[in-house]
């Protein structure tokens, strides 16, 4: 772990507290029909904040250029200690962005009990920002504990029918997971005598097999959960579905990817012996991920369902790059984060678009919208080829980069896996036909509008970065590829004892 | 004769808190009678005044345990003050204060005797306080019998409700019952050891001259009194009854300060049992029974409560087993003591806090929300503070940081896996997921349901300036552990 | 050391164990009270009984102290069972079901 340096310690602070502060003001200070104003406000000057840390993310990507170290817990070492590397950096860039989109695309969706909606997001923002940045273990999982209950009010107040069931569901999940991530965190500071992670590192390979073993799978599977991975992944299509769009975008965008990220940042670096050992496992249950998601996603008739278990889908190619343990593999996962951040909210953000007017999402209720909402089909076109993988699009680096990184770990699992960009097409295209092709037969559909400038927005937006990702993609991996490097190189040297010692005599 | 005048003078002196809470509660009494019925209101203040000054006393007078050279025990050894008492001591006297923050409206409407009513409350303060620093086998069973004698008239106080009647009738039939057992295991830990102080009963087990069947007899059969008092599983049943047929404000006091000051006086018991070695065998296995099935039919029971103060019961029977967590690893491993005499010190307080708020909105709201959950339907409409209240008291139930609830249950279950049980802890946590499930369902009827029919909705209330205070301070507190660095905020 | 174990706490055990069916089978509340009168004297035989064996006089006080404290206990509960039977004009323990509806 590089030294902590302590540069925009305070900016980082701000940036991370300020969407909670104004949530706050906007519950207790704002009145109802400004919320929305002043949540733009905030989401906007947060992402400004950010903006101040883009210099150190794709400068030095290896480093903590914004580090913050304050006491907290005396007594247990609990230290508010947060970091942004070229992996955190870009996630909470993606989050930024995010959120300012899905407050644009809530601005006229959610009518009713405006204030406690974007005091929920915000809330929920400076969960997911905690998370990404903390680099001590109690401290992290204070903020994975702070992101549930936000999200757990947003789609069981904004949701549609069934939304209790989908946010209970949600809720007993993740919180299962985590709590049992807690007992391994906390065993580990037993160990360590410290909730740092950087401690941890050194200390985590003393400990006995048995309890590493454990400790590890504690953390893998509150990690898979959110991910979510198969067999865990039951909870992600029914809370999609009900989610309100922002509930979806923010969901899909960013919150699944602090599965990933703990997988990257904890779980892994701290016991690679045990992660290569139950990679080929975590390959396979991707592989299934991937097409079990990819068919199931083919049977839906409901166009939400359908992007989420596209993302079930898309998210087992990630966990396949992950545990592949190569380079390429692992920062095109860190890649593919970020571009399934964009593709899908894209495509939670052009549904609700749609729900807004018609008040249905049966692919049935559609067909040849392509004929009067003419800039909609552009840019939900874009943002479903995206999200297929066509080559001049973001999709297509992300999943190239882990299949070509996941050959050499495992060839069968990779081809199989490849099948599944195939089905993505299918699925994904079937999606496209049956809403913008076809005649324009059905009246109600005849007078909806085309997108008004806010909502282009937010989806010309997406489509940028997607064309500029899928063009010229190195300056995003760049920030990604030391992490994975570190990853591979403490993997090798955990499967092989001897050449790593061999490595620390010869740098003598 | 000389010689222990100074002794008992400093005992004296180290007991002014109870004393004062004496004096303050037969002086309510006599008020009550003094005073013309008109100006009978001014009792609440008197006897909020009797615990300020207690709190005084305690906390400026006496001051925490050992500073300035104060002898640790009072009494010759009965009484013992130390940190977890000095903490347990001042948790209680705020419960104390918030139920009587809360009570006015809630007894006025009820028509409940006020100068009773206060006056118990003041001494049933008082024994709680005494039963937290009990370090001798009469003493605990006479604060204890005290305690529950005023508790049965506080539960039956409500003159025209049947049910009020109906649950101190249980309540005593069954309190007295197990304060026999309580007895009969004082009784066998005497003749064990022929001693009544616990320090010289530790003398006694360090010595290894105990007899060592009574002696395990004997701390079963106080187990089982304690049990009840704390109303762990399988010493629970009398527990939803009290907490529904009781005043709610009764029902507050019961299931804190009671509970408090039981934990208190069952961790040092516990702590005296870590000193004899057999201790780590057959009582080891009997806490370790009684703490797994109090979260297990705490948690279980919960689930299926239609009414909101049989779930807070079902719910405080799951909390007492995690309280008692540490004290079986403790039992296993006496090196543990502090650090599970901490962890059981910042739990009591996170639990009072966040159960005192659990129980001071259904008192608020009275008889719009005291019965089923389903009244809640809509709350966050019709008084928005109110349900937050009750919101962040589920939240902190459930033990979700950054809330008191969360550290207080990390502390716990950190002594559990720093004393290799992990098992226990392992089932504490999925305990702990089991009882989402049932604060969810308040949340959610509060946020996410209205009510069924028109006729559902009760009348909105508007909070009067008391209970709105001691509603926000209590949910400052369930902050309190982020902005204080420190959880030992009295340090000794 | 060998424990003797007198007679007396033999019978102590036993109006012990006698109070205790007495409740888990009466259902009139003044009888299961006595049943409870019953393990606390029990209770204090015992004792009464390891104060002589051991020389100890604490036993003693104890046996004082209970005395006092199941009167005091006696005079709330037969209040409270007085209310009841002017309510229900009963006090068999099975006819109170109001609660846990």
């Amino acid at each position: 772990m590089p030294e902590l340096t302590n540069h925009h310690a305070a900016l980082l602070l701000l940036m991370t507290f300020l969407p909670a502060v104004t949530g706050i003001v906007i519950a207790a200070a704002v009145p109802a029909a400004l919320a929305r104003t002043v949540a733009l406000a905030g989401a906007v000057l947060t992402f400004l904040v950010s903006l101040t840390f883009v210099g150190g993310i794709f400068g030095m990507p290896a480093d903590f250029t914004a580090a913050v170290n304050i006491p907290w817990i005396e007594r247990y070492n609990v230290a508010l200690l947060m970091g942004l590397d070229g992996l955190s950096g870009s996630l909470v860039l993606l989050t930024n962005v995010l959120i300012i989109l899905a407050v644009l695309g809530s601005w006229t969706a959610i009518a009713a009990r405006q204030k406690e909606f974007y005091f929920y997001l915000l809330l929920l923002q400076t969960g997911i920002l905690g998370a990404f940045l903390a680099l001590d273990l109690l401290l992290f999982y204070i903020f994975w504990e702070i992101m549930l209950i936000p999200l757990y009010f947003l789609i069981g107040i904004f949701g549609s029918k069934n939304r209790i069931y989908a946010t209970t569901k949600f809720f007993l999940y993740t919180m299962a997971g985590s709590l049992l991530m807690l007992l391994g965190i906390i065993a580990l500071y037993f160990h360590t005598g410290s909730f740092a992670l950087a401690d941890a590192l050194g200390a985590a390979a003393t400990l006995d097999p048995t309890a590493r073993l454990l400790i590890f799978l504690s953390f893998v599977i509150a990690f898979a959960i959110k991910v979510p991975l198969f067999p865990l992944h039951t909870w992600l299509p029914d809370a999609h579905t009900e989610a309100p769009t922002a509930g979806s975008v923010v969901l899909a965008g960013v919150l699944l990817k602090t599965g990933v990220y703990g997988l990257l940042r904890f779980a892994i670096p701290l016991f690679p012996a045990e992660a290569a050992r139950i990679a080929p496992l975590m390959m396979l249950l991707a592989v299934i991920a991937i097409i079990y998601g990819a068919l199931t996603a083919f049977a839906q008739r409901d166009m939400k369902r359908l992007v989420a278990y596209s993302s079930v889908s898309h998210m087992g190619f990630i966990v396949l790059g992950v545990f592949a343990f190569r380079e390429a593999a692992i920062t095109g996962a860190s890649l593919q984060m970020i571009n399934h951040g964009i593709s899908t909210s894209g495509l939670f953000l052009c549904v609700g678009y749609l729900y807004e007017r018609r008040h249905t999402r049966e692919l049935a209720a559609f067909g040849g919208l392509a004929h009067n909402m003419k800039l909609y089909a552009v840019l939900t076109m874009i943002m479903i080829l995206s999200s297929v993988g066509l080559p001049g699009l973001n999709g297509f680096v992300g999943e190239f980069m882990i299949l070509v990184g996941a050959y050499p770990a495992n060839a069968v699992l990779t081809i199989i896996a490849a099948t599944g960009v195939i089905l993505a097409a299918c699925y994904l295209l079937r999606l496209m036909q049956e809403t913008f092709y076809g005649p324009l037969d059905k009246d109600e559909n005849k007078v909806l509008r085309d997108l008004n400038p806010r909502e282009s927005f937010t989806l010309v937006v997406l489509a940028v970065f997607a064309l500029w990702i899928g063009l010229y993609p190195r300056i995003f991996t760049e920030p990604l590829a030391p992490v994975s490097e570190r990853i591979v190189r403490a993997v090798e040297a955990a499967q092989s004892p001897g050449t790593a010692l061999a490595d620390a005599t010869a740098g003598k | 004769m000389n010689d222990l005048y100074p002794q008992i003078s400093a005992s004296l002196f180290q007991t002014l808190p109870i004393l004062v809470l004496i004096v303050a509660g037969i002086g309510v009494l006599v008020a009550d009678v003094l005073l013309p019925r008109a100006s009978r209101w001014l009792l609440s203040w008197l006897s909020l005044l009797g615990v300020a000054l207690a709190f005084i006393a305690l906390d400026f007078v006496v001051g925490p345990a050992g500073r300035e050279a104060l002898p640790l025990h009072s009494y010759f050894g009965v009484l013992r003050s130390n940190y977890l008492v000095f903490l347990a001591q001042n948790v209680i006297l705020a419960a104390g204060a918030f139920v009587i923050l809360i009570s006015p409206r809630y007894v006025g409407e009820r028509r409940i005797p006020l100068g009773e009513y206060y006056g118990l409350l003041l001494l049933a303060v008082m024994a709680m306080l005494a039963l937290a620093a009990s370090t001798e086998l009469l003493t605990v069973f006479l604060n204890l019998e005290l305690l529950s004698i005023t508790l049965y008239v506080l539960t039956g106080i409500e003159n025209r409700n049947l049910r009020s009647g109906e649950a101190a009738f249980k309540y005593f039939l069954l309190g007295s019952f197990a304060a026999a057992f309580l007895l009969l295991g004082i009784a066998f830990v005497f003749g064990a050891t022929g001693e009544t102080r616990y320090d010289a009963i530790r003398q006694v087990l360090v010595d290894g001259t105990a007899q060592p069947r009574l002696l395990a007899i004997g701390f079963c059969l106080m187990l089982v009194g304690f049990g009840f008092k704390l109303s762990l599983a399988p010493f629970h049943m009398y527990a939803p009854d009290v907490y529904e047929g009781a005043p709610t404000t009764t029902a507050s006091l019961i299931a804190t300060g009671t509970k408090v000051a039981g934990f208190a006086a069952l961790f040092h018991l516990i702590e005296l049992a870590a000193a004899w070695s057999d201790a780590a065998g057959g009582l080891w296995l009997a806490l370790y029974a009684v703490a797994l099935a109090s979260m297990i039919v705490g948690n279980v029971g919960a689930v299926v409560q239609p009414n909101i103060k049989r779930m807070l019961a079902y719910s405080s029977i799951a909390h007492s087993g995690y309280t008692i967590v540490p004290m079986v690893v403790m039992l296993q491993r006496p090196d543990l003591i502090a650090d599970a005499r901490d962890a059981v010190a910042y739990y009591m307080l996170a639990y009072t806090v966040m159960t005192l708020l659990a129980f001071g909105v259904p008192a608020v709201l009275g008889p719009a929300g005291e019965s089923r959950i389903a009244q809640y339907a809509g709350l966050h409409r019709r008084s928005p503070m109110l349900a937050f209240v009750m919101a962040l008291a589920m939240v902190s139930l459930m033990g979700i940081p950054p809330t008191i609830g969360f550290f207080g249950k990390f502390q716990l279950f950190a002594v559990a896996v720093q004393g290799d049980h992990i098992w226990l802890a392992v089932l504490g946590v999925l305990a702990s997921v089991a009882s989402v499930y049932y604060y969810l369902r308040v949340i959610v009827t509060m946020y996410m349901e209205e009510p069924a029919t028109a006729g559902e909705e009760l009348e909105s209330r508007r909070l009067d300036g008391v209970n709105a205070f001691a509603l926000t301070a209590c949910s400052v507190c369930v902050f309190l552990f982020v902005v204080f660095q420190s959880l030992y905020l009295f340090g000794v | 050391m060998e424990f003797m174990v007198p007679g007396n706490l033999i019978l102590a055990a036993s109006i012990f164990t006698i109070g205790v069916f007495g409740i888990l089978l009466k259902r009139n509340a003044i009888s299961i009270f006595m049943c409870v009168e019953l393990m606390f004297n029990a209770a204090n035989l015992a004792f009464i009984t390891f104060a002589q064996s051991l020389g100890r006089p604490e036993g003693v006080a104890v046996f004082l102290f209970v005395i006092t404290v199941a009167a005091a206990e006696a005079a709330v509960g037969l209040a409270l069972f007085i209310k009841i039977f002017n309510d229900k004009e009963t006090i068999e323990a099975d006819t109170l079901d109001l609660l846990q509806r």
